[in-house]
């Protein structure tokens, strides 16, 4: 018999789960998603008019940020950029997660050999740095922006994989999952319906920590020149295309580097307060 | 240790209840309470006198555990205590961490209930000994290591000074805690459910050795438990708790014999004894759904003839591999379930009672042996290896046997409402006898479902989070009942319940007996054996001991390991422990 007094009656405090902090992040979160979304439609900034007797100049004059070498607005091109920005990352978390989910769940709920085989695999992968494979593999046979999509893809599913099978196992041999099996049900009912509700937290972290790391993973290839093409509003295009000229218009790069910085932070801190939120309720 | 001609003579103010005044622990008005200022312990006081064993009684979420928590100073984060706490003349929720340090261990000691992580598992019994009783700061050395043997020797457990925890079992590590706790011979020693998770003969020995112990040294035991048997067998004075208070103190004669208090009264009631077949499981009479009285007599359900389930010679061995030796679980168990008569399998933790329901419920596949079970339509199939069955066996065979698991709170998804539950065993019914059923006439048979678990058609709509232990337990089995099974396989379905809850699920499994379910019910506890089962299976070590009918094995116990099952039922009589 259970003993421990469940101390319920949770506080006030504890039931907000909107930090300040979170909310900021809800906030940056909020506003991205409408630049992307909108910004090729509605941007008030024009990015693409060049001017090219005011090249590089300082923020002022009309232009917030100021210009770029070939005097395009800054603010307008960031603004122009969100969605290519976004829209590989977003991608990549969709497709790594799906790949994570349905390997660390194969492997936790079977285990024996299918587990043996997908995490040998995923041991091999995870020993591959990502993006030194990626920077050979695109610039040596090409694929571009989107084959580097796919190949973070593949190449990110080994920690969500890691993530999603250890929380499988910490439900596995649950009474709940032996009392779905009793009742005769098919094993991906089991995995889909049973466990995969039960190990959300985890999803949604791991699926987070995907999009971070696409975010910064695709922006240090479009700085290398690879992923984003040459001339398209990118952030990583634009942070490598401004650095030179850092001293006549710092923000010309400083700009699209913080943005890259805030997106990422705040999809850790918003992952982190999501998942831990489900966990609060699975608590309860 | 304190000196007790030290100790303050106070003054009982008006309102508290009389005790020994010149008690070596004193509590009074003791509150905890969490961030949000709701009180968790509302102001309780009691007194334990030098040498005197007090039982704090209480079902769970009174506040027992919440109490010996206060006073080691070892509360949750978040909760804070005030009052007036002393052991001598320490105040003990004033200590600061020195203090606290030098009180904790010497002068008062808390024995926990699990004995499976109440034990570094990286460190042997020798070193977790020498830690705790050179706690002070002195060296280690020849000396000491005379002391954790002496110490050893007390508890009855022999040169285990090497050995790791894993290779204790439940009732040794649990003696290992004591030795430790008691190592610095504190005048104070609080036992927190010490042996909850103990099988009944583990159980006794540790009281009986805890009552030697503390004879011994002239200690002060507070004992918590939420078994009044236990509590009643062992004590001075009982204090019930309820709600963060004390309802009722008293001698232990008092309190068993002529408890003034209502609620101390129900938990008697709730008791269930061993010697006899309730007619009315229910301490309070339930309105007349089924206005037939039940019987005490056991065999009267079975008009029906003919067995269900024949299990023949059944093994099976775990381990074995490169790294660890093979353990026999399972060493050729025979056993029949007739047609509508409720099994009872009951025998020590490690006995192989779980493994064998396991395997009829085709969770495990055993290494020898047949598990035949007799169908209308088939005749009798051999289903100890459902992956070797055609999908239509393996539907026939999922649906005639369910189960209900012990533990209610991991037993139901916890992302998933009552309803959904219910509704998909329903769904998973029609589905394996080829048939779909809309989702009105899903919804009629969840709602017919819980009304026949007695549980309110609004809880269909919350998930178990929000339900108690017997509600949940409830839910199990109409999730079982859904399946419409011939057989139901119960492992200590009511084990992990209070005594009062205990008594309203057996009632549901006897009305669900009655409707002519043939029943496996394993259980630990005579007690309840004796309440739900007409046939008993006594289990030890993977062999069957013992069979009968359930009166004759308990009444009458033929075999040496039977005998010892009986006799350690807690009887709350002082001869128990004797």
């Amino acid at each position: 018999m259970s003993t421990d007094v469940i101390v319920t009656v949770p506080s006030r405090r504890n039931r907000r789960w909107f930090s300040p902090l979170t909310l900021g992040c809800v906030l940056v979160t909020v506003v991205l998603a409408a630049c992307a979304l909108l910004g090729p439609w509605l941007n008030p900034f024009d990015p693409h008019t060049q001017d090219l007797l005011s090249p590089s100049r300082p923020p002022g004059d009309g232009h917030l940020l100021g210009t770029d070498a070939l005097g395009r607005d800054i603010l307008g091109r960031l603004i122009e950029g969100t969605q290519a920005a976004l829209v590989g990352p977003v991608v990549v978390m969709v497709g790594g997660s799906a790949l994570s989910i349905t390997l660390g769940l194969a492997a936790g709920y079977f285990g024996g050999r299918v587990e043996a085989v997908i995490m040998r695999l995923v041991d091999l992968l995870y020993a591959a740095p990502a993006l030194l494979v990626i920077i050979i593999f695109v610039g040596m046979v090409g694929g571009g922006y989107w084959g580097a999509v796919v190949m973070l893809i593949v190449l990110s599913a080994p920690a969500g994989t890691r993530m999603i099978r250890s929380a499988v196992l910490g439900q596995r041999h649950l009474p709940y999952v032996e009392a779905a099996e009793s009742l005769g049900m098919s094993k991906p009912r089991i995995m889909a319906v049973h466990l995969l509700p039960n190990i959300m937290p985890t999803v949604v972290a791991s699926a987070l920590l995907e999009f971070v790391a696409a975010l910064v993973g695709l922006s240090t290839l479009s700085f290398l020149g690879l992923g984003a093409p040459i001339g398209s509003p990118e952030w990583g295009r634009m942070l490598t295309e401004n650095r030179e000229f850092l001293e006549l218009n710092p923000w010309g790069a400083i700009a699209p580097a913080i943005l890259i910085v805030v997106a990422a932070l705040s999809a850790t801190v918003l992952g982190d307060a999501i998942s831990s939120r489900l966990s609060r309720g699975k608590a309860e | 240790m304190t000196d007790t001609s030290t100790r303050q003579h106070r003054e009982v103010r008006d309102g508290e209840p009389a005790g020994p005044d010149d008690g070596v622990l004193t509590v009074r008005d003791l509150r905890v309470t969490d961030t949000a200022g709701a009180e968790i312990l509302k102001g309780i006081s009691f007194d334990v006198a030098p040498g005197e064993t007090v039982a704090l009684i209480g079902e769970s979420g009174s506040g027992k555990s919440m109490t010996a928590k206060a006073l080691m100073g070892v509360l949750p984060a978040g909760l804070s205590a005030s009052g007036d706490c002393r052991l001598g003349t320490q105040p003990l929720l004033r200590l600061g961490d020195r203090e606290r340090r030098a009180v904790s261990g010497a002068m008062i000691s808390l024995l926990l209930q699990d004995p499976f992580t109440i034990l570094n598992p990286l460190t042997t019994v020798g070193t977790h000994l020498a830690e705790s009783i050179t706690a002070g700061g002195s060296p280690p050395g020849a000396a000491i290591a005379d002391q954790v043997r002496e110490r050893l020797e007390q508890v009855g457990l022999g040169e285990i000074e090497e050995r790791y925890p894993f290779e204790l079992s439940g009732g040794m590590r649990q003696r290992v805690a004591l030795a430790a706790a008691i190592a610095r011979d504190p005048a104070v020693l609080m036992a927190d459910e010490p042996t909850t998770a103990l099988d009944a003969t583990s159980q006794r020995r540790l009281l009986q050795l805890l009552q030697q112990s503390q004879r011994a040294r002239g200690m002060s035991l507070l004992l918590i438990t939420h078994d009044l048997r236990v509590a009643l067998s062992m004590s001075d004075r009982v204090l019930v708790m309820r709600h963060g208070e004390i309802v009722e103190s008293g001698t232990a004669a008092q309190i068993g014999n002529d408890p003034a208090h209502s609620y101390t009264a129900q938990l008697l009631a709730s008791e269930v004894p061993v010697r006899e077949r309730l007619v009315q499981l229910r301490p309070v009479p339930r309105p007349a759904l089924d206005p037939a009285p039940i019987s005490d007599h056991p065999s009267r359900v079975s008009a029906k003839s003919g067995d269900l389930l024949r299990v023949t010679g059944l093994r099976k061995a775990y381990g074995g591999g490169r790294r660890s030796s093979v353990k026999q679980a399972l060493q050729g168990v025979d056993l029949v379930v007739g047609e509508g008569r409720s099994v009872g399998i009951v025998g020590g933790s490690g006995s192989g009672k779980t493994t064998l329901a396991r395997c009829v419920l085709g969770l495990v596949t055993a290494d020898a042996g047949t598990i035949e079970l007799t169908s209308d339509s088939e005749g009798s199939i051999d289903i100890s290896d459902r992956s070797a069955l055609t999908t239509t066996a393996r539907g026939a065979a999922t649906r005639a046997i369910q189960c209900v698991f012990q533990d209610p709170y991991a037993s139901l998804n916890p992302s998933h409402t009552v309803g959904f539950t219910l509704a998909e065993a329903v769904g998973q019914r029609l589905r394996l006898a080829g048939t779909r059923g809309s989702r009105a006439e899903i919804a009629d048979e969840v709602e017919a479902l819980l009304d026949e678990v007695q549980l309110d058609l609004a809880l269909a709509s919350r998930q178990p989070g929000k339900l108690s232990g017997g509600q949940r337990q409830r839910v199990a089995i109409a999730r079982a009942l859904a399946m419409r099974p011939r057989l139901l396989v119960c492992d200590e379905p009511v084990a992990a319940l209070d005594a009062s809850v205990q008594l309203e699920i057996l009632e549901v499994f006897r009305r669900t007996a009655e409707r002519g379910i043939s029943m496996l019910f394993i259980t630990h506890d005579l007690a309840v054996a004796r309440q739900v089962t007409q046939d008993l299976v006594v289990v030890c070590e993977g062999e069957v001991v013992e069979r009968g009918s359930t009166e004759d094995v308990i009444d009458a116990p033929s075999h040496e390991y039977t005998r010892n099952l009986v006799a350690a039922v807690p009887t709350g009589k002082r001869s128990w422990l004797d």
